[in-house]
């Protein structure tokens, strides 16, 4: 296939088209962004404490 | 953060962002999937802060994490696929021309890897250098998806005019 016969401005009536969101749009997504990786970290710090704890629990039983 | 990061990535978001939601169109094969990738893109470059203000081009910077963003998705949701293909005949997109339309639907069924290399390169005009920057690929490797990626097309785009004449072929 020759690229030139590909419709090559499709980005631009694409853009064209495109409707842009206030940057307030932007700076909530990060703001949740943030809090979405908080509460991963918070919650894999959680589970690491739990399973620390049942293995240590199993330990001090088996010895 | 430091307060002048916000404001560069205010200034690209007024100047780049729709020139990124083209781009990425090629890339995801649908508008309102690339709005969200390119969306995600800038949330992500206001939290990176300093990261961000060091980088050389910017709108570059942009592209590969909504490139990023695209591939993980393209690989881990099928349902976002499904939703989104759903969504393109929406406004404000829905009176695109119909050898757009029907590139769009050509590039959907081309392998991700082959998709990315074509829409970057061939569609947002970007140099093979800076397709495999933002693919995290050889130059070899995006040169061979490129071919790989055409005749794919090729083929695609002529079956898609073959359906597309038979509907319109009076019986």
């Amino acid at each position: 296939m020759n690229p030139t016969d590909l419709p090559t401005d499709l980005p631009h009536e694409v853009a064209r088209r495109t409707p842009q969101p206030g940057f307030d749009a932007v700076l909530e997504r990060a703001d949740s962004g943030r809090r979405r990786r908080r509460t991963s970290i918070a919650s894999g710090l959680a589970t690491a404490v739990v399973v620390a704890g049942v293995a240590a629990i199993a330990g001090a039983v088996v010895g | 953060m430091p307060r002048s990061a916000v404001d560069r990535v205010h200034e690209v978001y007024a100047t780049s962002y729709r020139r990124l939601v083209g781009q990425l169109t090629g890339v995801t094969g649908d508008p309102v999937e690339a709005e969200d990738a390119v969306m995600e893109a800038f949330a992500r470059a206001v939290n990176s802060g300093r990261t961000f203000l060091a980088a050389d081009n910017p709108e570059a910077w942009l592209r590969t994490v909504a490139v990023n963003v695209t591939r993980t998705r393209w690989r881990r949701n099928r349902f976002f696929r499904d939703v989104s293909h759903r969504l393109v005949a929406e406004e404000p997109y829905a009176d695109l021309p119909d050898d757009r339309v029907a590139l769009l639907a050509a590039l959907r069924l081309l392998p991700a890897p082959q998709r990315e290399a074509i829409a970057l390169h061939h569609l947002a005009d970007l140099p093979v250098h800076e397709v495999a920057e933002a693919g995290g690929a050889p130059v070899g490797t995006v040169k061979a998806r490129l071919a790989r990626g055409r005749a794919a097309l090729a083929e695609l785009l002529s079956e898609l005019d073959t359906d597309e004449s038979t509907e319109r072929s009076p019986r």
